[in-house]
């Protein structure tokens, strides 16, 4: 694609995303994604942005795949992350099988949901329950399911190591658990009873690894998005808002720390989208993208005062978004590791 | 030789342990959860902490442990119980003999709730920029106007409310008055705010005065010093909001470290033992900040930039403890206790004086300390 081409894209993702989805941004934290906002989204092709054409996906390159994460993102990160499950996590690992391909169509129609359960290579899982396959039938339970309302699940079973499966059909959410963030999206345990299973491959959690950190430039488009949302939240709110006379814009601490972060955004997005990133580069954008987006969001709400503590103004979901997630598509120290190991040419910070 | 004694006296730390096992019994987890997720106010809480004979106003060091002990176990359902309060200070200080012995009794018992609506709309940290506005015409004033982000409003059965009493002029600190506003006025909107980031069992109200008459007996003080009686109740609120702070962030150093003991010690990396070595630092840091604050504003001789000092460093302790307690325990923090702490904690960085407007107080009270140094007693350089 040539760049007026992706300029051209982003420019329709922000048109589609400030149409369809800024106006209920509020309402899908309360209530989740509307189906008909599912829909929309896949109409658009970004259920499907990375799977190849061929296989009834969108075949976009990964810097147009960054484009829509970033702009769904900058209005609502659930969104963004319901596109990243479907683009980073299911189609690479469901595209194992000739059977596992097939499916790919009916996720990027928004035909048939789909999740993956990754949870259990992050930090602070604890392993209470499990999906064993006897008989060629999946039964058990699966805990922290994000998007667990879907019909299509891929797992790694029971077994040291299980076998990664995809579980289609049988699958039940159960109740909806608390958590931080992406409240857009369905997070709990599921309850499986399928003899409707097809194994994608050996070694279920060393594949969920590769898929895990595949994914480094996805989850930073998602956190460049968050920053840029709430850093230009910020930014509107400190021209129109009066204090002591004057608007906030105008104090130094204001003025200075929003525009701060609009530098850091701007360095981020160039590197990021910059051509021929190594393995390493992307590591970087990932670990630096995510904490940008942490301190983003907190000084982007301490602007907007006490309403910036209210879901109305739209900046504390970012805040709680950035901080939940590191946590679920992150794995802190691991990705340290991966990042310590590039920059040192041998394991490093393993201590 | 002198002795600086960093201890709490033998009476008070028994009353921690009491305060502990209390919040520890009544707030449980699941109790925390549903408060929290539904938005409500857990009145029968309120009840069983006044009637366990926790709540003492008469010591004021045991509601600063209260508040300390019932944060670290939650802070939403915990202010609730003990916030009823909330502005009593005001009357205490600034009062006549027949309004605190209207209005004290009810509050300390716990029979009534009480709030301060000092912020609107459009006037935040620019307390002096309010607008409701107080005519006065025989024995009553008349208030109109709009206040925001009220703590126990839809609750109270009275508010302290800021209102200028003549119009704006150069000298913009004056012309405000405070006025007791009994809730059942005709002419008093009260709307709950929904939807908040943390401490989401607090009640948050809009106001809204139309007409609302009030007799002038109301008045505390003199009219056209509310400015000044308000800033004098931040410095004793904040101490407050301080404690609060700390007890978030001892809470979630609890958090963590069962965490680690429950994951097995072996498997502990040099970097989460750093990080626990500085929440360590950090809490008792601002603990020890509050305390000394504390100290001072009981003895009745509080310093205006040590207390603003322990409430911008514990709030801000507060949000850094949390992010990091959430970086460590992960999954577990996520869908548990610990990301209802980190929720929390931010309103410490904006209620009662955002950290921005406590650094100035600091470096400002500093500034008029040298001034005054500097001409003389007599030099006229007023606070």
């Amino acid at each position: 694609m040539s760049s007026e081409e992706y300029q051209l894209l982003r420019s329709s993702v922000r048109e589609f995303a400030q149409k369809n989805i800024e106006g209920m941004s509020a309402k899908i934290e309360r209530d989740g994604l509307r189906p008909e906002t599912i829909a929309a989204m896949a109409a658009q092709g970004f259920l499907g942005a990375m799977v190849p054409s061929e296989l009834g996906g969108t075949g976009l390159d990964e810097r147009g795949y960054m484009i829509v994460l970033e702009e769904l993102a900058r209005v609502s990160p659930s969104a963004a992350v319901k596109v990243l499950i479907a683009n980073s996590l299911y189609a690479p690992l469901a595209m194992a099988t000739e059977k596992g391909k097939e499916t790919l169509k009916d996720v990027a129609s928004a035909k048939a949901n789909a999740t993956v359960v990754h949870t259990s290579l992050l930090e602070g899982y604890r392993e209470q329950t499990g999906v064993a396959v006897v008989n060629s039938r999946a039964q058990g339970v699966k805990d922290y399911v994000l998007n667990s309302d879907a019909k299509l699940i891929i797992l790694a079973a029971n077994g040291a190591p299980g076998d990664l499966i995809l579980v289609m059909g049988g699958v039940e959410p159960l109740n909806d658990q608390t958590r931080l963030g992406f409240r857009g999206l369905r997070f709990s345990s599921v309850k499986v009873d399928s003899g409707d299973i097809e194994v994608l491959g050996q070694n279920g959690p060393g594949r969920l690894d590769e898929a895990l950190n595949g994914m480094d430039l996805g989850v930073a488009a998602i956190a460049l998005g968050i920053t840029a949302g709430a850093v230009a939240k910020a930014i509107d709110y400190s021209k129109g808002r009066t204090t002591f006379g004057h608007p906030l814009k105008d104090y130094q601490p204001v003025a200075f720390s929003l525009s701060s972060l609009r530098a850091e955004e701007e360095m981020l997005r160039t590197f990021m989208y910059s051509e021929g990133l190594t393995g390493a580069a992307k590591a970087m954008a990932r670990v630096k993208s995510t904490q940008l987006a942490r301190d983003a969001t907190k000084q982007a709400l301490q602007v907007h005062g006490g309403y910036g503590y209210f879901g109305d103004f739209g900046v504390e979901k970012f805040y709680r978004d950035a901080m939940a997630l590191p946590l679920l598509f992150s794995r802190g120290a691991k990705d340290m590791q991966r990042l310590s190991q590039a920059v040192f040419e041998s394991k490093a910070g393993f201590m | 030789m002198a002795k600086l004694d960093f201890e709490l006296p033998e009476d008070l730390k028994k009353f921690r342990i009491k305060a502990r096992e209390f919040a520890l019994k009544e707030i449980t987890p699941e109790f925390a959860q549903k408060y929290d997720r539904e938005e409500t106010f857990p009145e029968e809480l309120r009840k069983k902490a006044y009637a366990s004979g926790l709540v003492d106003y008469s010591n004021p060091w045991s509601v600063l442990i209260l508040q300390e002990e019932f944060c670290r176990v939650d802070a939403g359902t915990g202010i609730c119980a003990v916030s009823g309060f909330f502005g009593l200070e005001t009357i205490q200080l600034f009062g006549n003999e027949e309004q605190k012995a209207k209005y004290v009794p009810m509050v300390t018992t716990g029979k009534a709730m009480m709030g301060l609506a000092v912020t609107e709309p459009s006037a935040g940290s620019d307390v002096a920029g309010i607008k409701t506005m107080a005519t006065k015409s025989g024995d009553y004033y008349t208030l109109n106007g709009a206040k925001m982000f009220i703590t126990n409003g839809q609750l109270a059965d009275f508010l302290v409310t800021l209102t200028r009493t003549s119009p704006q002029t150069e000298k913009r600190h004056h012309g405000l008055s405070l006025l007791i506003v009994e809730t059942g006025t005709e002419g008093i909107t009260r709307n709950k705010l929904h939807e908040k980031l943390g401490v989401r069992a607090t009640n948050t109200a809009e106001i809204v005065l139309n007409d609302v008459k009030v007799p002038t007996k109301n008045l505390i003080g003199e009219e056209g010093k509310g400015f000044y009686y308000v800033m004098t109740f931040f410095d004793i609120s904040r101490i407050y909001t301080a404690i609060q702070a700390v007890g978030i962030a001892q809470g979630a150093l609890d958090r963590v470290l069962d965490y680690v003991f429950a994951q097995g010690m072996e498997n502990l990396k040099e970097e989460t033992v750093m990080i626990i070595g500085e929440m360590e630092m950090r809490v008792e840091a601002a603990r020890l900040l509050t305390y000394s604050a504390a100290s001072r504003l009981f003895q009745l001789n509080p310093d205006p930039k040590l207390t603003s000092s322990a409430k911008a460093f514990g709030s801000e302790t507060a949000v850094w403890v949390t992010e990091k307690a959430m970086e460590i325990t992960g999954l577990q923090g996520l869908s548990g206790d610990l990301e209802r702490f980190f929720r929390d904690a931010k309103i410490m960085d904006i209620w009662e004086g955002t950290s921005e407007v406590e650094k100035l107080t600091i470096a400002r009270t500093m500034f008029r300390e040298m001034m005054k140094e500097f001409l003389g007693e007599k030099g006229g350089v007023k606070a």
